[in-house]
């Protein structure tokens, strides 16, 4: 897998941390619960602007759970809540009165682990985000379409069957449709749940090239199972074991030198 | 073969039988439905002809023209009335009250005038519509002698006394009452009573034509009367009718009197332009004109009478039923899509895990209901609401709520189920996308039902139009194509309904009689509205399977 097709990790991870920077995300001393089991323990994690954070640990862990505390998806769950502790977006506590979960969730985009286009053209998936927020103009809708598609590596592949159903697309390609409307929206950080799971290399390979191009403009956080993605495309990394952050430190130092017995264990494939 | 394999190829078995089980009483149904039915289309044909053979047609439209001049005759009858009503305020012994009686005077004989004027037709009529049921009589029990006699000679009895070939019978213009006895008795002799029942010695008693001793075949002489009697007795009527009118000079009490005198007088104009028309059908009546078979699918599949019993003619059109039944289902679909389709959405969108522990429960036990009981609700207490509204009791607005309320669980369940196939993935990627609940639901969820919506509407239709109890109880039982005309109120009259007729006539008809396969063919006819409901529905529904 090492010579499947990537960007290098090794350049674009080193220089940013040194000096302290405003986090994107700030999770303080997070407890998470379905009705009583408690998913989540006292996590506190800082996500910086423009970077590829990924999420790693084994099946269970309250990764995904935590990803989609980021967007408050979690709020459609009944019962799901937050023990104690808090996460803030550019310092603004999420679940305070004055935000507006539609405005947060604009702002906050997500990737779903199996690729869910509507049953509609590819052109009304992309438009969707737009259309809902109101956007009559049939320009700027076009042009917006034409921009996601196009940021989303995909518009060559679809430009002349945009009206033809998106369940004409392969796997791979409606993945990245999916990524493509999550773009049309303008978030500032996107949530990417195993986005390649279901993708076979080729396809992941240009999934992971797409997300490494978005990093310059975008904050990631995406969760995965695949540590040599992980390696690939992330400049930090966050191990999780059962719901408790182990470690969290920069991708190169996790793989080659975690300071914790359990990540090391976890990435030479002891357990998990 | 292995144990477990053995036991593989029963079950095997087990469930290929009972799907060829449910397949082949599937099939015997339709097969019955369609064998017991279809000989209709024969004996209307013949009921028909018969109608037409013995004059009764032409009785019929003598009766349409009479039944005209009495409609005329009312008008004169109520301007009378309410000039007589007027005089009661006038004192007794003023000269003005001496005037007024004169005034009256004059409108009695002029009424006196028309009706006597319109006697010479109600003389006529009578005499036809006599000799013309009298033919009938004749005509059915020559057929039906034709018909004896066929089975006395295929079951070889000796001739005796019914020594007359079918040819002979069917020759004959006239039967007497004394043969039809000889006849009766000659089979009840040779023990076969089935046979002796069908031949009736005292038939035409009531028509009177009994005291000739003789039931008669009068067909030629109806049709001779239209070129010898009837064309006369126009001729004397025109004149009279339009003289009458014109000679009077018009002075009423009432000043309404006289615009209803009016109208009266552009009435009857109207009426004696119609005169040719009627003259025209009448003298070019063909009583051998044959009845093609098409006109009897095409009087049940377009008839807009449905009448049984009638001492005249039995009709049975379907139209008034069908658009009975129809009228019904449209407003119970009305009521019940939107209440449907709406907690569908509420209970699969909005209502939290409480809430549905009882609302799905409580929608789908309405379905529980006896129809019967959703019956006397109807009567007892709905009716009283819709006599508010509608000024009757029972109608097709009554049947309709109460059928809504029998196809809300039907449509409910099965909108929700297609609501709740709705990948959870996609609600997730609106809302991730900054969609409301609403958008999501609008735009996203409710899409990508739809097909499913439509097949639970089609179903519930197809429930609301098979549904009997509650129609036979709460519809209003007329017999009548709902009048379009009056508007809204179209929605509230008493209307009648296929599955009600059904079951209200089948257990009175004769088996076998022409009345009890017009039933039938009600029957068929709602047996394939059913089909192609379900039909459509499930071609839609697979068509919703195959969009994911
Ligand atoms: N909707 C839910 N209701 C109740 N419990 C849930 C729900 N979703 C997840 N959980 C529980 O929360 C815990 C964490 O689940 P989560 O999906 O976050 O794990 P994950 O790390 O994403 O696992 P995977 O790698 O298999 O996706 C699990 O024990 C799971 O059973
Ligand atoms: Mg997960």
């Amino acid at each position: 897998m090492q010579e499947a097709p990537t960007a290098n990790p090794e350049n674009s991870s080193s220089e940013n941390t040194e000096e302290y920077r405003e986090p994107a995300i700030r999770i303080k001393e997070l407890d998470f619960l379905y009705g009583n089991n408690q998913v989540i323990h006292n996590v506190t994690l800082d996500i910086f602007p423009k970077e590829i954070m990924a999420f790693i640990g084994p099946s269970g862990c309250g990764k995904s759970t935590l990803l989609r505390c980021l967007n408050r998806m979690n709020d459609l769950v009944e019962g799901a809540r937050i023990g104690k502790g808090s996460i803030e977006i550019h310092g603004v506590d999420l679940h305070d009165k004055s935000v507006d979960v539609i405005e947060l969730r604009k702002k906050v985009g997500m990737v779903f682990q199996k690729s869910n286009p509507f049953p509609k053209s590819i052109y009304q998936n992309v438009a969707y985000g737009l259309q809902i927020q109101g956007v009559k103009s049939k320009r700027v809708v076009d042009q917006k379409v034409e921009e996601s598609l196009r940021k989303a590596a995909l518009w060559e592949e679809v430009k002349d069957r945009l009206n033809e159903n998106a369940y004409g697309l392969s796997g791979g390609q409606q993945q990245r449709l999916c990524i493509a409307r999550t773009l049309a929206v303008e978030p500032e950080i996107i949530l990417m749940d195993e986005p390649c799971s279901a993708l076979d290399p080729v396809a992941t390979g240009r999934v992971e090239e797409l997300i490494l191009e978005l990093k310059n403009e975008y904050t990631i956080v995406v969760v995965t199972h695949n540590m040599q993605q992980a390696g690939r495309i992330s400049d930090r990394t966050a191990f999780f074991y059962l719901g408790k952050l182990i470690e969290c430190d920069l991708t190169k130092k996790i793989f080659l030198n975690p300071s914790k017995q359990q990540t090391e264990d976890y990435i030479s494939g002891k357990f998990g | 073969m292995n144990s477990s394999q053995r036991k593989d190829h029963w079950i095997k078995i087990f469930f290929a039988s009972n799907a060829v089980t449910s397949i082949i009483i599937l099939g015997l149904i339709t097969l019955f439905l369609f064998k017991e039915g279809v000989e209709f289309f024969g004996q209307y044909r013949d009921a028909l002809e018969r109608y037409r053979k013995s004059g009764m047609e032409y009785a019929t439209v003598v009766t349409k023209q009479h039944d005209d001049q009495t409609l005329l005759y009312r008008y004169l009858e109520s301007i009378l009335s309410q000039e007589v009503e007027s005089m009661e305020g006038i004192a007794i012994d003023s000269t003005k009250k001496i005037q007024a009686q004169e005034k009256t005077k004059a409108l009695l004989q002029l009424t006196r005038e028309f009706q006597n004027t319109k006697e010479f037709l109600l003389v006529y009529e009578k005499k036809m519509v006599k000799w013309a049921a009298e033919t009938k009589l004749f005509l059915l029990t020559k057929s039906d002698l034709i018909d004896v006699k066929k089975q006395a000679i295929s079951s070889d009895l000796p001739e005796e006394d019914f020594s007359e070939s079918i040819e002979e019978l069917i020759d004959r213009q006239s039967f007497s009452h004394t043969e039809l006895a000889r006849w009766q008795n000659y089979f009840i002799r040779h023990k076969r009573e089935d046979l002796a029942k069908r031949i009736n010695p005292m038939v035409g008693t009531e028509s009177g034509t009994h005291k000739t001793g003789e039931i008669n075949n009068l067909t030629s002489i109806i049709q001779e009367s239209a070129i010898s009697q009837y064309p006369d007795i126009l001729t004397k009527q025109d004149n009279r009718f339009s003289t009458i009118l014109s000679d009077y000079k018009p002075s009423f009490i009432l000043s309404k009197s006289e615009t209803d005198f009016k109208k009266a007088k552009d009435a009857l104009s109207e009426y004696l332009v119609n005169v040719p028309l009627y003259k025209e059908r009448l003298t070019t009546w063909d009583p051998t004109k044959d009845y093609p078979l098409h006109r009897a699918f095409s009087g049940f599949l377009l008839g807009k009478d449905w009448v049984t019993n009638s001492a005249r003619q039995d009709w049975y059109g379907v139209l008034p039923l069908l658009s009975g039944s129809l009228l019904v289902s449209l407003i119970a679909l009305a009521l019940a899509i939107p209440f449907g389709v709406g907690s569908a959405i509420y209970v699969n969108q909005v209502a939290t895990a409480h809430e549905q522990t009882f609302i799905k429960p409580g929608i789908e036990f309405i379905s529980a209901i006896p129809s019967v009981l959703i019956g006397f609700f109807g009567i007892a207490v709905l009716g009283g609401m819709v006599n508010l509204i509608a000024g009757e009791r029972l109608n097709s607005l009554t049947a309709g709520f109460l059928l809504a309320l029998m196809t809300v669980p039907t449509i409910f369940t099965l909108a929700e189920d297609a609501l709740n196939n709705v990948p959870r993935a996609l609600r997730d990627a609106s809302l991730s996308l900054g969609a409301t609940r609403w958008q999501t639901c609008a735009r996203v969820i409710f899409p990508s039902a739809i097909t499913g919506i439509i097949s639970a509407i089609l179903l519930g239709f197809g429930r609301v139009i098979g549904e009997t109890m509650v129609v036979l109880l709460c519809a209003g039982n007329r017999i009548a194509i709902p009048n379009v005309s009056s508007g809204l109120g179209v929605f509230a009259q008493p209307v009648h309904t296929m599955t009600g007729i059904i079951a209200q006539e089948m257990g009175e008809v004769e088996f076998g009689s022409i009345h009890y396969r017009a039933l039938f063919m009600v029957g068929i006819a709602l047996f394939l509205i059913a089909l192609l409901v379900n039909f459509l529905s499930q071609t839609i529904a697979g068509r919703y399977k195959a969009s994911y």
